[in-house]
């Protein structure tokens, strides 16, 4: 599946843009197995229009985004789906549905294409409820969706994507709606998946001493269309998350973590 | 087929037997035992003829126009995302009607009737899916938005369509316009449809569901909702179509039964579907049956029942929903 030679997801020359509004022009990235990414920006600077162009549900302006080596345009929305998962913001619901049920929603992908008769097997709920244990929302499975609390449906959603179990996870705002101590929690879930299972990840984050705490990797993406981009040691400096957020940033060390404040 | 067994489907597929049954046994005259024994044994003579060649066509006719009606509301709340959604909010029955209208303005014969009600809704239906699609993609509320609308604008075609008729042609036009299954002239062209619609719409079920999810999501786990949405529509408004053509627009049982049968089963497109047209066929059999026994020799259209019982059950759905 993910040979060494190339990288799990790459974008080459990629050009992203969204009402006339540049994000990014030249972007030539690789995001290899075992990294775990934080795209870090102000409100506005393009994280969730990125994140869509690189899981191929947005055209880009330019250049072209590949995935396990080949690009997304030449690979089946099936298929994609099988390598590659999408935690979007907000997805809200229409219609009342069990937590269990909306988790197996994962599977979609990995069953049958033709034949509505083909329901989820013994196994694929097992994967779910392994998923749903994983947020410890697997009390809940029997809930239904419309009465959880912000933070739970984040978890439901972040539950959701590992039952897809892709590879390549594309994490937008993974953290949102979450007290700290989950934040940390699915943080070190995914850092730990990147390394332990060979994945891919990146996430839109807003906490810059999350991201040099738990990510391999940061990707800045500034207002003017620019970007800075590598191992997180580099990228993440007071220097940079000030230009990046346009207000004094001041780095301090505790013990062995890198904590960024507003001067 | 190995749907998964859930007694609730079950359950109404017996509902829906036993709603057949009773609109085979109850009508405007009543039988005697002894009528009964010679319908079913085929003797000939009045019994017979009144239960296979009166009774059981129309209950037919019902059955399928309940299936249809229920089957296009499921599909157009998911497709628009809104609970509120039926089977008429997009203008198709609308378009139906003015076809139907005219016809009838015209003079035309049932089957001229029938013709110009389906060239009308399948008008309206491109009309709208023409102007929602404009110049950029397709969204739930610019389809909705321009549904309603067009919907409006056969409204107020109908109301000057009333104005101007004479009035010996009034009546047929009103009870067209409620829903009547009086003039149903064949079941078959709408048991067609159903078997069509469902055939089409089922292999899509668990698309659906992920549908409902949001598009961002049903797009990144590989439903091509840019395919899925138009195909969605056109199959709903042609299952309308379809029922609209038989009975006129029969109201409420493609916007309350699917929410009934959710509060059975659950949303699970892959069962919901089926045990909506269940649901739809057992209320407009037995809705069709007060409407002829209740008032019997005179005969009530359809529609009217149909509505008085939706309308309160939906009011109590609504209001349950808000407490809990």
């Amino acid at each position: 599946m993910s040979g060494g030679a190339h990288p799990l997801l790459e974008s080459r020359a990629l050009a992203v843009s969204i009402g006339g509004k540049t994000i990014c022009s030249d972007l030539s990235l690789r995001f290899n197995a075992a990294e775990c990414w934080a795209i870090l920006g102000l409100n506005g600077a393009g994280k969730t229009t990125l994140i869509h162009t690189l899981a191929g549900i947005r055209p880009a302006a330019a250049g072209s985004v590949w995935l396990d080596g080949a690009p997304l345009e030449a690979q089946p929305r099936r298929e994609i789906a099988r390598k590659l998962g999408l935690l979007a913001q907000d997805s809200y619901d229409a219609f009342d549905a069990t937590v269990l049920e909306t988790v197996l929603i994962g599977r979609h992908p990995h069953l049958p294409r033709w034949g509505w008769w083909q329901w989820e097997t013994a196994l694929d709920e097992r994967i779910a409820q392994d998923a749903l244990a994983t947020v410890e929302l697997e009390t809940l499975a029997q809930r239904n969706v419309s009465s959880l609390s912000g933070g739970e449906r984040e978890r439901l959603a972040i539950a959701a994507v590992l039952t897809q179990q892709p590879h390549v996870y594309l994490l937008d705002e993974p953290t949102s709606h979450l007290d700290t101590h989950r934040q940390l929690a699915v943080l070190g879930l995914f850092a730990r998946k990147a390394a332990a299972e060979a994945c891919s990840v990146l996430m839109s984050l807003h906490d810059a001493s999350l991201a040099a705490r738990f990510c391999t990797h940061a990707l800045l993406l500034f207002d003017d269309g620019d970007v800075a981009a590598g191992p997180a040691a580099d990228v993440l400096n007071a220097d940079a998350l000030t230009r990046l957020y346009r207000h004094a940033m001041r780095e301090i060390r505790v013990e062995n973590l890198r904590l960024f404040i507003p001067a | 087929m190995a749907l998964r067994p859930t007694p609730a489907l079950a359950l109404l597929a017996l509902l829906a037997l036993a709603s057949l049954v009773l609109a085979m046994a109850y009508g405007s005259v009543a039988l005697s035992l002894q009528q009964w024994q010679d319908a079913l044994s085929g003797n000939p003579g009045l019994a017979n003829d009144l239960v296979w060649q009166l009774r059981l066509p129309r209950a037919l006719a019902a059955f399928a126009v309940g299936a249809l009606l229920a089957v296009a509301g499921a599909l157009m709340q998911v497709l628009l995302r809104n609970p509120l959604a039926d089977p008429y909010v997009l203008g198709v029955s609308g378009g139906a009607a003015v076809g139907a209208l005219t016809a009838v303005m015209l003079g035309a014969a049932a089957a001229g009737m029938s013709l110009c009600a389906f060239a009308g809704a399948f008008g309206s239906t491109l009309l709208v899916f023409g102007l929602a699609r404009g110049a950029g993609g397709w969204t739930q509320s610019r389809l909705l938005l321009t549904g309603v609308v067009v919907a409006a604008g056969w409204g107020a075609v109908i109301t000057l369509m009333l104005a101007l008729a004479p009035d010996q042609q009034l009546r047929g036009m009103l009870f067209w316009l409620i829903g009547d299954l009086s003039a149903a002239e064949s079941p078959w062209r709408a048991l067609a449809a159903l078997l069509i619609g469902l055939g089409g719409a089922l292999p899509l079920a668990r698309e659906l569901n992920v549908l409902a999810r949001g598009e961002v999501t049903a797009l990144a786990l590989g439903v091509n909702v840019r395919r899925l949405r138009p195909l969605v529509y056109l199959l709903a408004s042609l299952l309308t179509a379809a029922a609209v053509t038989t009975a006129g627009s029969v109201g409420f049982v493609g916007l309350v039964v699917p929410h009934m049968v959710r509060l059975l089963v659950g949303n699970d497109m892959r069962i919901l579907l089926p045990a909506s047209a269940l649901g739809g066929a057992s209320l407009v059999l037995l809705a069709d049956m007060l409407a002829r026994s209740l008032l019997a020799p005179m005969q009530l259209p359809v529609g009217a029942i149909t509505a008085v019982i939706g309308v309160p059950i939906f009011l109590y759905l609504l209001s349950r929903k808000v407490k809990s």
